[in-house]
């Protein structure tokens, strides 16, 4: 466990901001066991590493992708030191309520409020999209998902949706449009 | 640019070239310097990435529960037996050592057995902090309260230095070391709370030092300070002990 075999770094960097289906997956099945013994082993359940490993895993694909991750450790490393950070955080959230005096609290809120302000709006916004993206229809999220994850050209996807190239190109504008459009909608009614 | 109208197909396609990594150096070069330069361009391409990653993280999570599928589950059985294990072995420690004392080795007195149905430490003073001089008697008496009574010995013990006579520190070191079976030293410092004939405690001590002297089979002593306490628990144990010389 451990070793990427056949990836080197350059090509697991390259993997994650291409979405490659192969080499994530292998990051995934590597990284997730240790992370999985670690929260096992103080206090967590199964469930809930899932849950922190994948948190984890979105927030080291972001942060590769906006080249925030130097290349100076190996992409696990950096992946397992996030989820086991994210899992301490967990712990501390809990047993914080308890024992940090109020005045202490506050001024920890303060200055986290402080850091992370610009990233929480980019956050926020992105999760009303998220939602907006779950109203579109069905054709629209299957387009857009190949499109711009899997990443296939749009001769590709004309064939899966049995439309003609130029007619995918359109619906992928189309599909962007109403994806806006239903997410200004969604922070009107906030 | 309005600020609500979504972007045309041209800039859309444009963008995506962009942030897919499809533009070559000049290119690139080109669209950043024309970035700089439109603070409009600039926010409708910031919204337009919002977008694009929004799409990307969704499709993201859909395939990373795709790949949990493929992890081998943690054998269940395994990790419980883990902790299973842990507690039947436990478990079958203290049975082997309950049979084995009982039994085998037929060492559970008559005395014993009343001792084990009777005792429960002193639940201990409810502990309300601020009173300065009484802090560390206080802070012992929230391990004691935790059944951390070596901690709490530790740090009564010290006190005794100040107020060796003192009623309630000597109560509840005796109460202490009667948790950790240390029956010698409870007796000792019970025995000095009893001699405070005014104690609140006094009652209890005399219940907790019959216990210890149960323990220790000494049943004369243990009926001396059993009837010298006006508890009730006193007197129904001193039933059964009448019976035990039965």
């Amino acid at each position: 466990m451990g070793d990427n075999i056949g990836y080197n770094q350059d090509q697991i960097i390259k993997g994650f901001k291409q979405n490659d289906s192969s080499i994530l997956r292998t990051i995934y099945s590597n990284t997730y066991p240790k992370v999985r013994s670690h929260i096992l082993k103080n206090n967590g359940d199964e469930d809930q590493a899932k849950d922190v490993f994948q948190e984890a895993f979105v927030v080291c694909w972001r942060n590769i992708k906006d080249s925030k991750f130097s290349n100076t450790g190996s992409v696990e490393g950096y992946l397992y030191t996030i989820a086991k950070n994210k899992w301490t955080d967990y712990l501390r959230s809990a047993t914080y309520k308890k024992t940090v005096v109020k005045s202490k609290l506050t001024n920890l809120q303060i200055v986290a409020d402080n850091d992370l302000a610009d990233e929480d709006v980019a956050q926020e916004n992105i999760e009303v999209l998220k939602q907006a993206l779950s109203k579109l229809g069905e054709q629209c999220k299957t387009l857009l998902k190949q499109f711009y994850y899997e990443r296939k050209s749009m001769n590709e996807i004309s064939e899966t949706l049995n439309i003609t190239p130029a007619s995918a190109r359109n619906q992928k504008y189309r599909c962007m449009e109403k994806l806006k459009a239903l997410s200004l909608d969604l922070k009107k009614h906030e | 640019m309005s600020k609500n109208k979504y972007i045309s197909q041209e800039f859309q396609e444009t963008f995506e070239r962009y942030l897919m990594d499809n533009m070559n150096k000049e290119e690139t070069d080109g669209f950043i310097n024309k970035l700089e330069a439109d603070a409009d361009l600039k926010k409708a391409f910031q919204d337009f990435k919002q977008m694009f990653l929004a799409v990307e993280e969704e499709a993201l999570r859909e395939e990373l529960n795709t790949f949990h599928k493929d992890i081998p589950k943690l054998d269940i059985t395994h990790k419980k037996t883990n902790k299973t294990r842990f507690y039947l072995i436990a478990a079958s420690i203290t049975i082997f050592v309950f049979i084995g004392g009982s039994l085998f080795f037929n060492k559970q007195t008559p005395a014993d057995k009343l001792f084990a149905t009777y005792f429960s430490p002193d639940p201990g003073l409810p502990t309300v902090m601020g009173n300065s001089n009484n802090y560390k008697f206080y802070e012992a008496m929230v391990d004691y309260k935790q059944a951390n009574y070596k901690t709490a010995i530790e740090k009564w013990e010290p006190l005794l230095l100040e107020k060796p006579k003192n009623d309630t520190l000597n109560y509840f070191l005796g109460s202490a070391y009667l948790a950790e079976a240390n029956f010698d030293k409870a007796i000792t410092f019970l025995n000095v709370t009893t001699q405070n004939s005014k104690s609140v405690l006094l009652q209890d001590a005399y219940y907790y030092l019959g216990l210890s002297y149960l323990k220790q089979n000494n049943i004369k002593k243990a009926k001396e300070n059993f009837e010298k306490s006006s508890n009730e628990l006193s007197k129904e144990i001193l039933l059964q002990i009448t019976h035990l010389e039965r």
